[in-house]
Parts: C-alpha cells; structure tokens; sequence
C-alpha cells in the first residue's frame, strides 16, 4: 500500500515537474521581442530594397562585396561586426557575400545616423536604400 | 506564415508522413498494431525526402508523387481485405486520465513553440548560419549550388534538415522561415511519439506516457527544437534507431523489415549530423558483436540493418566525397598535436568535470526529473529479465560508446576547450536523452497502471 502511494506520489510528481518545465518555456516565449525586432529580420527589411534594385538593374550580380565603417578605415572587423556581414550573407543567399571591395558590386552597411566614411575611388555609389545600406559598383562595370 | 503558406507546409508534411507510414507498414510485421507503424511514419518519411531533395532537387515534386503512388499500389494489394478494423475500436476507447493530461501538455507545448516560431521566424544563431544557408543554396542556387554552399558556415555538415527544410518550401512555393522552426517542432513530437509509443508497446501506457511527459518537459529540449538545432532531428533518429532494435529483439518471428528500419534511422542520424557518423558506426559494431557466440542471428540481424543503412549512406559517401570540405576539426593538424592533447591529463579532468556539471543541467530543467525517475523505477520495480536482454544491453553500450567517442573528440579538439565544452556539451548530451528515457523505461516492470501510474501488485 505504501509503495503503492509513493509510486503514485512520483508519478504525480513528474507530471506537476513537467508543468512547471513547461511552464518556464512559456515565459520565456512570453518575453521575446516581436517578430519586427528580430536580427535577422531587421537585416533583411534593411537589404531588400537593395534586393530590389539589383533585380531591377543587374539581376545576374552573384557575388557581391561587403564594406562597413570599421573595415573602410582600415581596421579588423569586430564581434558585432562580423555577425551583422554573417546575417547579411544569409539573407542574400543564392547571392553570394564576401568582404572588401574587389566585386564588380559592393553593400556598405553602415549606422543609419552615422556619417558614411569616405569611400575607395574605384567605387561609385548606385543606389542608397535609406536604410543603412548603400548599394556600390565599380566605375569599370557597366 | 499566411495560411496559403499553412496549407501547403500542412501538405508537404501530410506527403512526407504518407511516403513514412507507407514504407515503414511494408517493413513492419503484420501482426505489429498500426498506431505503433504511424509512429515511426513522420521520421520514416522526412528522412526519405530529405534524401529524394538531395539526389534530385529539381523534379523533387515528381519523385514523391511517383514514389507515393508505387506505395499505394502496393499498399492497396496487400491491404485488399479492409485493414481498417482495428481502427474501429478507437471509438470505444477511452482515454486513461494520464492520456489526456499528456494530449494536453503536447498541445500546451505546440501552442507554446507555434508563438516562439512567429517571433523568431530564423531561429538562433545555427538554423540561419547553417542549416537555413545550406537550404537556400539547395533551394534556389541553381546548378552549382554545391559549389556555392561552401561560402557558408560548416558547409561540411549533412544535408537531411536543409533537405527537410527544402521539401517543405518547395510545396509552399516560397522561403517561408517559419517553416523551418515548425519543422524543428515536428522533429520534437516525432522524438516523443517514438519514446512514448514505443514504451506502450514493450512495456506499459503509463510508462509510455510519463517518459514522454519527461521529454516534453525538458525546456532546452523543445527550445532547441523551434529553434531549428539540428541536435533535436539527430536525437530523434537515435531514439528510433534503438526503439527498433528493441521492437526487432522482442518480436519473435524477428522481422528483417524492422531491423532494415533500425539501419535506416542510423543512416538517417548520420545524415542529419556529423555526430551522427559515429553512432552509426557504434550501432553497427554494437550489433556485430556477437558474431562470435551467435553467429547465424547476428548475420541476419546486420544484413538488414546494412539494408536499410545503404540508401542515407550513399548519400553520406557522395556528399563527402564530392562536395563537403574537410571538417575544421580534422583540417591542418599535425599528429604531435594531437599527441600533445592525448598525454594532457587536465583536458581529461576539465572533461569529466563538465560531464559532471552539465550532464545534471543540459535539460534546461526547473524541476530535474533524474531523482523523480529513479524513484518511480526503484518503485514500480526492475524487470531483470530487461537488463539482461541483448536489445536493452545494446542500446546502453551504443549510448556509452557514442559518448565515449564524444570525450575523445573533445580531448583533441584542436578548439579552446572551455569554449568548445560550453558551447557543445549540452547539445551532445540532447542526442541521447530521448534514448535514455526510453533506456530507462524499458526497465520498469509491465505491470503498472494506466489510469494512475501505480503498480498493480
């Protein structure tokens, strides 16, 4: 009777410890930020009207240079950096995203309030999205 | 996801099951009860289209409808006299009370994960960096897409969630993310249902039940599940692989079908992970080792298992060997290195005492169910005739050994090995939790009731 009762006991036991597992994974999903604040969303809402005009203009741009203002000035890339260049490049797939400047295109990915560094002079600026990001080509691609 | 997106996710998942249930009821013995068959269907069948991505990509939608309709058609001539009868009995069935507080946690969980799905539609950093990047290139890159898949992260790894992924998105005719989350949450309730339905079968609901309440109440567990890691899908091919070696051992007419089944799922983990490699290969040691006491079982056993290993495995070899780059792992080491980590005893220690502290924390649990677990079997009783079984015995040494193989990657992992332990063991450990729960409740003795979870004796 009395193994009975504890075996009851447990079984019970298991099932409030599940609840209340569950119950943490709730609140967890309860505090996420909306979907519009999600990183990767932000980087795609902030690429696709680059998206747009290379669609528009040169559909068969595959692979495409990345430049940031720390990278313009000379200096390695940072954490944040480097995470902000991965998401992009997962946003642009089939595209292809690589750094620096030798692309016949090139993204600048840069603060939206900040002032946009000087930029090399083999590239010339096709369109900025307002967004961050200003779309580059080469002066020699047509 | 629109619910024109819903509709089609619902779809390409409806033709994955299909294609599951209809090869794993030609597999299964006859005598096997049907809900057990759809149990092992959803997994069955997201791992064949996975592959059916992979080696055909573009007319992907033709092959399924083709290989849809050979299944039926066999279906139809074996089935010719109606097999629907032992549905009829579920309309009198009636639901013990641990049923129904089950169908309520899986419901409350799916609810739960659905939401986490919306607001993360990519998932964490792996499901975007990873498994998402490889499904697009699969998806969209056009003929050299393995050319292109290797300016992504790790493009050496396997393809069977991209190619899940990918099976999805091409019924639904768009890169929906949140379809890649639902299918880390599938991926979840296939890894229960397999737990659950398979401890119904061998030992009793109750049993079956309360593993799966564990499972779905191991929060890192179904986190990491809507959150698209791959850890969970690999989890799910492990826990099938050695449900079906026990189903297999426990029938008597020991059905190749069953173990060929079994051999599938191993080639499936393989394909899902490179952690996968090693299981199968400890699966497939594991079941030849008793070639030399038992010879003529043991060859019978592992030329059904090699069967159904041998589709997944082809495109394991392909993959590897024409596509996949070397593993950053095993790139560029010199063999002094590697000894120079092997004769360190404090990366030995600094394992162990990992092990030891997130082996007790990796659920994610506020309520750890170890001690509860061990209490219930300690309670219910140990079923001696379990432990000494060749089923129960191997699937704890595929587990040991697997982690065996795990603890020497991390000794010559060439990674800072702090890092690499705090940012992988817990995920490891996920690999083999669906496998221990069901480990675990094997060994409770049958008798145990449905209605309340209590011995009968």
């Amino acid at each position: 009777m009395i193994r009975k009762t504890l075996l009851w006991l447990v079984g019970a036991a298991l099932v409030i410890g599940t609840f209340w597992n569950l119950h943490i994974v709730d609140s967890g999903v309860a505090g996420l930020e909306p979907r519009g604040e999600e990183d990767v969303t932000v980087i795609e809402n902030k690429y696709l009207p680059i998206e747009y005009e290379l669609i528009r203009k040169y559909p068969n741009a595959k692979r495409i240079g990345y430049v940031t203002a720390l990278t313009l000035k000379g200096e390695p890339p940072d954490m944040l950096d480097d995470l902000r260049w991965a998401q992009l490049r997962y946003v642009m797939i089939p595209r292809i995203l690589v750094r620096g400047t030798a692309e016949p295109f090139v993204i600048g990915s840069f603060k939206p309030n900040e002032p946009v560094p000087p930029i090399p002079d083999n590239l010339v600026q096709v369109y900025d999205a307002g967004t961050g990001m200003i779309l580059y080509k080469q002066k020699n691609t047509p | 996801m629109t619910p024109r997106d819903l509709i089609f996710f619902t779809l390409a998942i409806l033709i994955a099951g299909s294609i599951g249930y209809l090869i794993a009821d030609r597999l299964c013995p006859r005598n096997f009860p049907r809900w057990l068959v759809w149990a092992f269907a959803p997994v069955t069948g997201l791992g064949i289209c996975s592959l059916i991505v992979f080696f055909f990509r573009r007319p992907m939608t033709t092959v399924d409808a083709m290989l849809l309709t050979v299944l039926l058609l066999f279906w139809f001539r074996s089935h010719r006299k109606s097999s629907f009868a032992e549905y009829r009995d579920i309309s009198s069935w009636r639901a013990p009370i641990l049923a129904v507080v089950f169908a309520m946690v899986v419901g409350w969980s799916v609810g739960s994960l659905v939401i986490r799905v919306e607001r993360y539609p990519n998932g964490l950093t792996d499901a975007w960096a990873i498994w998402n990047s490889h499904a697009k290139y699969l998806a969209a890159g056009g003929k050299t897409w393995w050319l292109d898949i290797q300016n992504t992260f790790h493009p050496d790894y396997p393809l069977l969630l991209p190619g899940v992924v990918v099976h999805t998105w091409r019924y639904i005719g768009n890169n929906s993310p949140d379809a890649t989350g639902f299918v880390g949450i599938l991926f979840e309730l296939a890894a229960v249902v397999v737990l659950a339905a398979t401890l119904i079968k061998l030992r009793s609901p109750a049993i079956g039940l309360l593993m799966g309440l564990v499972l779905i109440g191991s929060p890192a567990y179904v986190h990491n599940a809507a959150s698209e890691y791959a850890d969970v899908p690999l989890s799910v091919f492990v826990v099938s692989t050695i449900a079906l070696i026990c189903l297999y051992e426990s029938d008597e007419s020991k059905s190749p079908g069953l173990i060929a089944l079994a051999g599938f799922m191993a080639g499936c983990a393989a394909w899902t992970k490179n952690e996968g490699v090693p299981f199968a290969l400890v699966t497939v040691a594991v079941l030849l080792a008793p070639v030399f006491w038992s010879p003529s079982a043991t060859v019978r056993r592992i030329a059904g298992f090699a069967a159904g290993l041998a589709l997944p495995l082809a495109a394991i070899v392909y993959f590897k060997l024409k596509i996949a780059p070397p593993n950053d792992l095993f790139e560029n080491r010199t063999s002094a290195d590697v000894l120079a980590k092997i004769a360190d005893p404090s990366r030995y220690l600094m394992i162990l005492k990992s092990y030891g502290s997130i082996g007790w924390t990796f659920g994610g649990w506020v309520f750890n169910p170890f001690l509860p677990i061990l209490a219930f079997i300690g309670l219910a009783g140990i079923d001696r005739s379990v432990l000494r079984s060749f089923s129960w015995r191997a699937g704890v040494a595929i587990i040991g050994l697997l982690q065996v193989g795990y603890f020497v990657i991390y000794v010559i992992t060439p990674l800072d090995l702090n890092y690499h332990l705090n940012s992988s063991l817990d995920r490891l450990l996920m690999h083999v939790w669906p496998g221990c729960l069901l480990l675990a409740g094997m060994t409770v003795r049958k008798e145990v009731s449905p209605r309340t979870g209590s011995s009968q004796q």
